[in-house]
């Protein structure tokens, strides 16, 4: 059975309830394969949460949304 | 009442120039760093990578894709990534190399990525050029026929070079290669050429001089310089030759003629070397890894002449390569010259014995040129590199009897004279009908009372009395672009007139 690595970073730790849901959503996405959750409380996102699929990243923390307004708007001027 | 109507307004242009789906959350293919060190970062993940795609490196630093391999990828960073440690993650762009170009460009320096490093602000791109573009086929192409003026007579002579050739200048460290690429790139400035100068592992110092010295004589009118000196990463050294040549391409584009000088391939060849060798790919001759032909071919072979449907351009490449000790034979030199269309050959022996530029004439070689020289050329230098390869043989013989037949002295004069000629300083070009005008007296035997240590002086005065005197003469060569029977006569007439104006520098001849 193919195992899938996932990471969920948050600034605060998560609730099972919550965690429970994560990772139900991805297991719907990648049915029959094993699901590995790690599990990361990083302050530094300030809210929302990173969702990290073996190679392929869900960036909807306050902080990765911020870095993207920041590149965005630099690039108009 | 007024500040709130002011902050109304500023969010609401603030807002109009955020489109929402810039900032939404989108998949992002990303990749956790497993090592790195000396520029190489090994990166597990980054499955769907593209080869020589960029890769964020996190803290606005960038690294290129080069090993794509089953499990990881190898990445080697431009510019200082020491910010990574394992487990750091590194994103994908979607970006495969390239510069933005347009015609700011001009007359600025800047990087391998097309960034300015002149202190200007920053070039408003037109289009994207790909690094790695692929070389126009057969078709476009349309054989090589116009010539690109050095300005330097011993190679518009005997090796002449046109646009869409590949020539190149190889030579030991010292022996003036890059002064002739300099001088070519002066002389280009009434020509209609755009000139693409590659620094590639350079001294800050000499590029500084480079800079001045083309700033000063308004050469950066036309030029653009790539530099990637000798303190920026390999990566760097290796992109910036591609770099050249992309936005030689973005000229080609517009149909116009460009020059690129490449100096020098060498330390292009060692950075290369480097790079393969960090990302651990099996070494050969000399350390190179097997792809180094490769490596110049695809670069080289981008140099082009298009035909009238393509627009007409053209990438004439000026390749420099430094070798060790006169051997020619070594990798990366004969890799070169099997590549290019010919070499311009430099020798420390004749550099040292005053002979500026120090080009050996048996050695060096055109293939495509002469069929780009002009008429006028061809007339007068036509047998100069016979004549003069069979002077030097003369010459050696000579060295043991001391008594010659006065034909054979009379044949050593010549040669000598001939010589003197070719000598030139290295910022003075010449344009083509003064060239005429000269070699025409050199082999023509109007030289022959002229001592050889004043030939220097009578190119001088003779050029100063064609301007004044025949100004329409030259002109009438530049325009025709050949020499008909009158004409030669009256230059024939002109160079006698002078001689016998000017007794102290040349004595007459009994004709």
């Amino acid at each position: 059975m193919k195992t899938i690595h996932a990471t969920v970073t948050s600034a605060v730790k998560l609730s099972d309830k919550q965690l429970k849901k994560i990772s139900e959503t991805i297991k719907a996405k990648h049915t029959g394969a094993k699901l590995e959750l790690e599990t990361v409380v990083d302050p530094a996102v300030i809210g929302g949460i990173k969702l990290t699929i073996d190679a392929v990243e869900f960036d909807a923390t306050v902080r990765g949304k911020l870095d993207r307004l920041h590149d965005h708007l630099l690039q108009q001027f | 009442m007024k500040k709130n109507k002011q902050a109304a307004a500023f969010s609401a242009t603030l807002s109009s120039m955020i489109a929402p789906e810039a900032v939404s959350v989108q998949p992002k293919s990303v990749g956790k760093v497993i090592s790195f060190g000396d520029g190489v970062v090994r990166v597990k993940g980054l499955d769907d990578i593209q080869a020589s795609e960029l890769v964020d490196l996190g803290n606005n630093q960038y690294g290129l894709a080069l090993n794509l391999e089953k499990d990881q990828t190898g990445i080697v960073a431009l510019g200082n990534a020491e910010h990574l440690k394992a487990g750091s993650i590194v994103r994908r762009t979607e970006r495969i190399l390239s510069v933005g170009v347009s015609d700011d460009i001009i007359g600025r320096v800047v990087d391998p990525l097309g960034r300015v490093v002149d202190g200007g602000p920053a070039i408003n791109a037109d289009k994207d050029m790909l690094l790695e573009a692929k070389a126009p086929g057969i078709m476009p192409r349309e054989s090589v026929k116009q010539p690109l003026q050095t300005g330097i007579k011993a190679i518009d002579a005997m090796i002449p070079i046109g646009r869409g050739q590949r020539e190149l200048i190889i030579g030991d460290r010292s022996t003036g290669k890059t002064a002739i690429a300099l001088g070519t790139i002066l002389n280009q400035n009434d020509q209609d050429v755009i000139c693409v100068y590659v620094s590639i592992g350079q001294k800050r110092s000499s590029l500084a001089q480079t800079i001045e010295i083309l700033n000063k004589q308004g050469a950066m009118d036309y030029t653009v310089i790539v530099a990637a000196n000798a303190s920026v990463s390999a990566a760097e050294q290796f992109l910036a030759p591609y770099a050249g040549q992309a936005i030689a391409e973005y000229f080609l584009s517009k149909g116009r003629d460009v020059l690129i000088v490449f100096d020098d391939l060498t330390k292009h060849a060692q950075a290369y070397r480097e790079i393969s060798l960090l990302l651990r790919r099996p070494s050969g001759r000399e350390a190179y890894p097997g792809d180094v032909f490769y490596l110049h071919s695809r670069l080289l072979e981008r140099a082009v002449k298009l035909n009238k449907d393509n627009g007409g351009g053209s990438i004439t490449a000026l390749p420099i390569i430094e070798t060790q000790a006169n051997d020619v034979s070594a990798y990366i030199p004969t890799n070169v010259i099997s590549i290019t269309d010919g070499q311009i050959y430099l020798e420390a022996d004749l550099f040292n014995a005053g002979m500026k530029p120090a080009i050996n004439v048996g050695l060096s070689v055109s293939r495509v040129g002469s069929s780009a020289q002009i008429k006028a050329m061809k007339q007068v230098a036509g047998t100069m590199k016979l004549d003069l390869a069979q002077f030097r043989e003369l010459q050696a013989f000579a060295q043991f009897s001391s008594d010659l037949d006065d034909k054979t002295k009379a044949q050593l004069e010549r040669g000598e004279r001939v010589n003197a000629i070719l000598k030139q300083g290295w910022d003075e070009p010449l344009k083509v009908e003064e060239q005429v005008t000269v070699i025409f007296a050199a082999v023509k035997g109007y030289l022959d009372g002229v001592a050889v240590e004043n030939i220097g002086t009578w190119e001088i005065e003779y050029l100063e009395y064609m301007h004044t005197s025949h100004n329409e003469l030259l002109t009438k060569i530049a325009k025709e672009k050949m020499m008909t029977e009158e004409m030669e006569k009256e230059l024939a007439e002109a160079v006698e007139n002078f001689n016998a104006l000017h007794p102290e520098i040349a004595t007459p001849q009994e004709a």
